[in-house]
């Protein structure tokens, strides 16, 4: 399409007058009108034209017999340039001749010459009409030699040295594409060629994992439902120092995550409780992302393509959950045989992979960990006595099957294991502690995916799967023991197909079927709860009583998520029903021996949600989202004696708002603002008797708000880091007649700075700097002597109305990399908190609580690592 | 595959918090004892709050102040009583020393036991009071003690109350009342110290400065009682051994445990600690309180002549 100049002209009036004096004969008539048969190009006033003035001129033109003009008047000015520019164009207009009376004769007529600037089509012979550039996804450098090819027409085009492609005289319609490189992760996607209209697309594509060099299966085009996401490489996850080489410990430096105490590895996300995140791996929900002491990830680096964390207001295909979402994607395995192995001072992992045939890949990896017995050898007793560490292994198996090209099946299986065993002695028998904790979890997944010709794609993943988790514990007399064991099935697919030029669906189905059974016997107040005002290490209270249940859940969560692209705006509407079945064996107490009486009920939630994206030129990008989220009631709390049977989903609403700007290609500065409401928690009950089986109420609401910011810059050159600073305030209220308090959790301040750099030779150095505002915690204003158990009880001031002191340190990472044709070392030396800074991570007081003082942190870490790749 | 491993440790984790619990530098409850132990509703114990200084016992006719505590903690609370007690919610008792007469009151069993008070017309019946891990319920009543001019230093004495076994098959309860016995206060045969590993005198005795002696708290084998529980998981009655727990007091020197004693499972009938006496010559005064798991108590005070 070319902009050009259009004349239009045309005879408004066939016959002005006959060129004839008045006579007493009959009036003449007009027999044949003139026909114009050469038309003269006007000349467009070029001032007028460069102004983008338009104009129409009336002319009177007189033609003699022959059909020659003679004569052209102005009847309306259109302008002195445009008149002169109409009549000299006129004036070389031929027409047959006029007849009258069936004979030639002179006539005027009437013409109206229109100047209008206009767009045509035209026709330059073969076009252009699709091009585009094709850049790596991480360093955005432009990838020559990929192949791009349109399906359907069976042609291909290759990237030249600046990554750029181009077709001509592509069809309208929607075309299948295809790129691939020896040394690229093949993808496809879908492109809508428009008549008249070119398409420049830029692709960023991601290159294989060194040894891997298959193609992938199945990569449907990613639709991005998450307004806020941060998605990080495992090659960088894996450099970041303190992570001692763990990808998906890196979740614990991305913005908006607050630091957890050490020892609890809980996953804070913009001032959620940690059991409100949820972690998925591959599409399939497992109960814990870290091990006891968030030393170590549940699954292997190794099979980790990439991490992604979503804060809140992410889209509609997950759900059950009210704080943020973790994803974990598996990597493709490599081609032929390879074995990994590594070791430090906290455990031990190997990963081996092969390849049985063209079409199946198969791996395994494990870990064990020795570090409890490494920190006994080394250190004091008192490290065990408060910071547990437990003895821990994970192992997974992976089977990747090529079913046909573009259809394949993922078989997954995942094992987790945490015990913790430990005693401490004394001559007193109230002040014996021990503990045991066993917690586990296994999955078994199979993923189908299959792509269509159309650039449809269908997904389905079923799973099955248990949790356990057993704590057994006596603090003095006062005993605690809970075993829960939750069966789980779970069923997740999603169709998704172009169905507009503009418009990508996906319609899905997330189904989960649990079957929990829990035992629980002892303290009433152990295992604490967000919001109970104690102390650390505060005995817990002497009331015990005991309860057994059972809890099914059937759950079906409908949804559709559509991307609607137009111009710069991107849409992502969504919908999800989440309808839910809940099913217990104990609605009351038991009394006596009258039989146990269940319960049943259906909960009906449903949660719109919404993710926009608007791009400000090619550097600045708005994006928003918002929805609502709903978490059914944990199990446990589901007790008749410890919780309530009848606590209902609590909810929750997201809103974030937020920008991103690209300072170069890879440095990019995000800034995002949030908010959450949340309602319908539940509480423990503040009343000495309160109703039966009401132990915990449905009272409680809460709040977190703030914002972050992210400068981030992705692996170029050697060198990759990140700033990132989150301003959060989280806040409960647990019954109506209270005041707004703030959250356990809560902080402040969180800062972080991370860099890493390839200083050459093999060798890297990393450091990162950690700094957060210290959790809040209750007082204790006085104390008071109880006469029976020979201890003092603290008399609290306002909830949460102090803080632990602010936490920084700075960790460093030295890495030796020696590569060779058939094997790969890498040696690191790992080092934590290198200022000996004693970081408070807790307050503890003195038997009368008359003095205060704090529990600190690891001292200075040194963890001297080697990794092994073949 | 080869792997290497380095750690690095350069300090601990554990603050310092001052002195042990078990040295009294200043005024301080270190027992309030029931007699008898254990009593039903509207039956009259006698409260003993023992109360020590750095100079030595306070005098029983010192004076006090005492209140019944007449509101229950709330089921998330883990300290003994409600803050409510601490400040108000209490019916104070006439007598004003260190030893008083306390009636307990006839709802006892429904404020701080397993007798809920009758819930509101059309509203859900109340959660009773959950026992402790004896089986066990205790009406809590508050001593306050001016330990200087307008500062005061609270305890609670909490004497057990025998209630009804609601919430078990009527057999079991039946087989309960028949078998409980209600508690009764252990006693202190003999407190003894051990120097240089010789046999061990009763005290008083002389102990040079700076050396470390043994104690020994010796009780009767009947001390430590047996009683049935209701165990609420296997919903049947379990007989339970008390356990023996003895806390240690002294003016000066240190004790290497604030407290010591015999398990539930412990058959023994003494304990001991060691005390490392201070450096500086002259009289010390000790304390044990021997404690049962039910809330039984008694104390024994002794003197140790430091020399030089």
């Amino acid at each position: 399409m070319i902009r050009s100049v259009s004349i239009c002209a045309c005879i408004l009036l066939a016959i002005a007058s006959p060129a004839f004096g008045d006579d007493d004969e009959a009036a003449p008539v007009i027999t044949k009108a003139p026909a114009l048969t050469h038309f003269e190009q006007a000349v467009y006033p070029p001032a007028e034209k460069e102004k983008g003035v338009e104009a129409t001129a009336v002319l009177e033109i007189s033609i003699d017999e022959h059909g020659a003009v003679t004569d052209v008047a102005v009847v309306t000015s259109a302008g002195a340039d445009f008149d002169a520019a109409a009549i000299a164009a006129a004036k070389k207009f031929v027409f047959s001749p006029a007849e009258i009376d069936g004979k030639p004769a002179p006539v005027k007529i009437t013409y109206k010459y229109a100047f209008q600037i206009t767009e045509e089509m035209v026709s330059l012979g073969p076009q252009i009409n699709f091009e585009g550039t094709v850049r790596e996804r991480f360093k955005k450098d432009p990838m020559k030699g990929v192949k791009v090819r349109i399906v359907d027409l069976d042609v291909d085009a290759e990237t030249d040295d600046d990554g750029g492609f181009a077709f001509q005289d592509v069809p309208p319609g929607a075309h299948k594409i295809e790129l691939s490189a020896p040394t690229l992760i093949t993808v496809s996607t879908e492109e809508e060629i428009v008549k008249g209209k070119k398409k420049t697309v830029t692709y960023f594509v991601e290159e294989k994992e060194q040894g891997v060099d298959e193609e992938e299966v199945v990569r449907a085009p990613r639709i991005k439902k998450e307004s806020v996401e941060t998605v990080i490489r495992t090659e960088e996850a894996r450099k970041v120092p303190g992570t001692q080489g763990d990808t998906l410990k890196v979740v614990q430096n991305l913005p908006g995550v607050g630091r957890s105490a050490f020892g609890s590895g809980a996953l804070i996300v913009w001032g959620s409780a940690p059991k409100d995140t949820r972690v998925y791996v591959d599409g399939v929900e497992i109960p814990a992302l870290y091990h006891g002491g968030g030393l170590r990830s549940t699954m292997s680096s190794d099979l980790v393509k990439s991490i992604d964390l979503s804060p809140g207001a992410y889209g509609a295909d997950y759900g059950r959950g009210l704080g943020g979402l973790v994803k974990v994607e598996t990597r493709n395995l490599a081609k032929g045989t390879h074995v990994v192995a590594a070791a430090d001072v906290i455990d031990a992992t190997a990963m081996i992979s092969t390849t049985p045939s063209s079409r199946v890949k198969l791996g395994a990896a494990g870990r064990y960990s020795y570090l409890d017995r490494t920190l006994q050898a080394v250190t004091s007793q008192d490290v065990g006595d408060f910071v547990p560490i437990p003895r821990y292994y994970d192992a997974q198996g992976i089977a990747q099957v090529d079913l046909a090209k573009d259809e394949g099946v993922t078989l997954l299986g995942l094992v987790s294991d945490d015990q913790l065993d430990r005693t401490i002695p004394s001559d007193d028998p109230s002040a014996v502690r021990k503990e045991k904790t066993h917690t586990k979890f296994w999955r078994a997944l199979a993923e189908y995916k299959q792509l269509f010709p159309d650039g449809a794609s269908f997904t389905v993943t079923p799973s099955v799967g248990v949790d356990t988790s057993e704590i057994v514990s006596s603090f003095g007399a006062v005993p605690t023991e809970i075993h829960t064991t939750s069966d789980r099935y779970a069923m997740r697919g999603a169709y998704r197909r172009k169905v507009h030029a503009t418009t990508t669906l996906t319609l899905g189905l997330d189904g989960l079927v649990t079957h929990t059974r829990v035992r629980r016997a002892g303290s009433i107040t152990l295992p604490a709860r967000e919001g109970d005002i104690t102390v650390f290490g505060q005995p817990p209270g002497a009331q015990v009583n005991a309860d057994e249940w059972t809890i099914n859940e059937l759950g079906v969560a409908p949804y559709a998520v559509a991307q609607i692209k137009t111009g710069d705006l991107e849409l992502v509407p969504g919908v999800r029903l989440e309808p839910m079945v809940v099913d217990g064996t104990r609605a009351l107490p038991l009394v006596g021996r009258a039989p146990e009486r269940g319960f049943r009920r259906v909960d009906w939630e449903f949660d719109p949600r919404i993710a926009a994206t608007y791009a400000l030129g090619k550097r600045l990008s708005l994006r928003a989202g918002a929805g609502l989220y709903h978490q059914p009631a944990d199990p446990e709390d589901l007790s008749a004696v410890f919780g309530n049977p009848m606590l209902t989903p609590s909810s929750a609403a997201h809103a974030v708002l937020g920008g991103a700007y690209k300072l170069r290609p890879t440095l990019t500065l995000e800034l995002t603002g949030f908010g959450k409401y949340l309602w319908d928690l539940p509480a423990r009950s503040e009343l000495p008797t309160p109703a039966l089986a009401q132990a915990l109420d449905q009272d409680g609401v809460g709040r977190s708000y703030g914002g972050q910011v992210l400068l981030r810059q992705e692996l170029v050159k050697g060198f990759f880091g990140w700033i990132t600073y989150s301003l959060i305030r989280s806040e409960r209220r647990d019954h109506p007649d209270r005041d707004w308090r703030l959250f356990d959790y809560d902080q402040t301040h969180v800062l972080g700075v991370l860099a890493s750099y390839q200083i050459g030779h093999g060798f890297e150095v990393g450091g990162r700097f950690r700094y957060t505002s210290g959790v809040p915690r209750t007082p204790v204003v006085d104390a008071y002597y109880d006469g029976n158990a020979d201890q003092y009880d603290p008399i609290f001031g306002a909830q949460n109305s102090i803080r632990v002191p602010s936490f920084y340190q700075l960790d460093l990472r030295v890495e030796r990399t020696i590569t060779r044709p058939s094997w790969r070392l890498n040696v690191f030396l790992d080092v934590q908190n290198v200022t000996n800074r004693a970081n408070p991570e807790e307050i503890i007081y003195n038997d009368d609580f008359s003095r205060r003082g704090y529990i600190t942190g690891l001292p200075t870490l040194a963890v001297l690592g080697a990794r092994l790749e073949l | 595959m080869r792997g290497w491993s380095l750690l690095i440790l350069v300090a601990a984790c554990k603050p310092d918090l001052g002195e042990p619990a078990s040295l009294v530098d200043a005024p301080r409850f270190l027992a309030i004892s029931s007699e008898p132990a254990e009593v039903v509703p509207g039956a009259t114990v006698t409260l003993h709050a023992v109360v020590a200084r750095p100079e030595g016992q306070v005098a029983d006719d010192a004076p006090a102040s005492w209140a019944i505590c007449t509101t229950p903690k709330a089921v998330s609370v883990n300290n003994v009583v409600s803050d409510d007690c601490v400040f108000e919610s209490q019916v104070g008792l006439p007598d004003h020393t260190l030893t008083v007469q306390a009636t307990i009151p006839m709802d006892a069993c429904s404020l701080f036991g397993p007798d809920p008070p009758q819930s509101l017309p059309g509203q859900p019946p109340l959660r009773p009071i959950d026992p402790d891990a004896t089986g066990g319920y205790y009406q809590p009543v508050r001593a306050l003690l001016e330990d200087e001019p307008a500062h005061y230093i609270a305890a609670f004495g909490l004497p057990r109350i025998t209630c009804n076994l609601p919430d078990a098959p009527s057999d079991i309860a039946i087989a309960f009342r028949e078998r409980y016995h209600a508690n009764t206060n252990p006693t202190i045969a003999r407190v003894l110290v051990s120097i240089d590993g010789a046999t061990s005198i009763d005290l008083p005795a002389d102990v040079p400065a700076g050396r470390e002696v043994t104690f020994v708290v010796v009780w009767p084998a009947a001390a430590a009682e047996t009683y049935p529980v209701f165990d609420r998981v296997s919903r049947t009655l379990v007989d339970h051994r008390e356990a023996l727990r003895v806390s240690w007091f002294a003016t000066a020197g240190e004790f290497a445990h604030d407290h010591t004693g015999a398990a539930e499972d412990d058959t023994s009938t003494e304990t001991q600690n060691l005390w490392t006496a201070p450096a500086s010559p002259g009289l010390v005064h000790g304390w044990v309180v021997l404690r049962d798991s039910r809330g039984g108590s008694d104390v024994r005070a002794f003197d140790v002549n430091v020399t030089p």
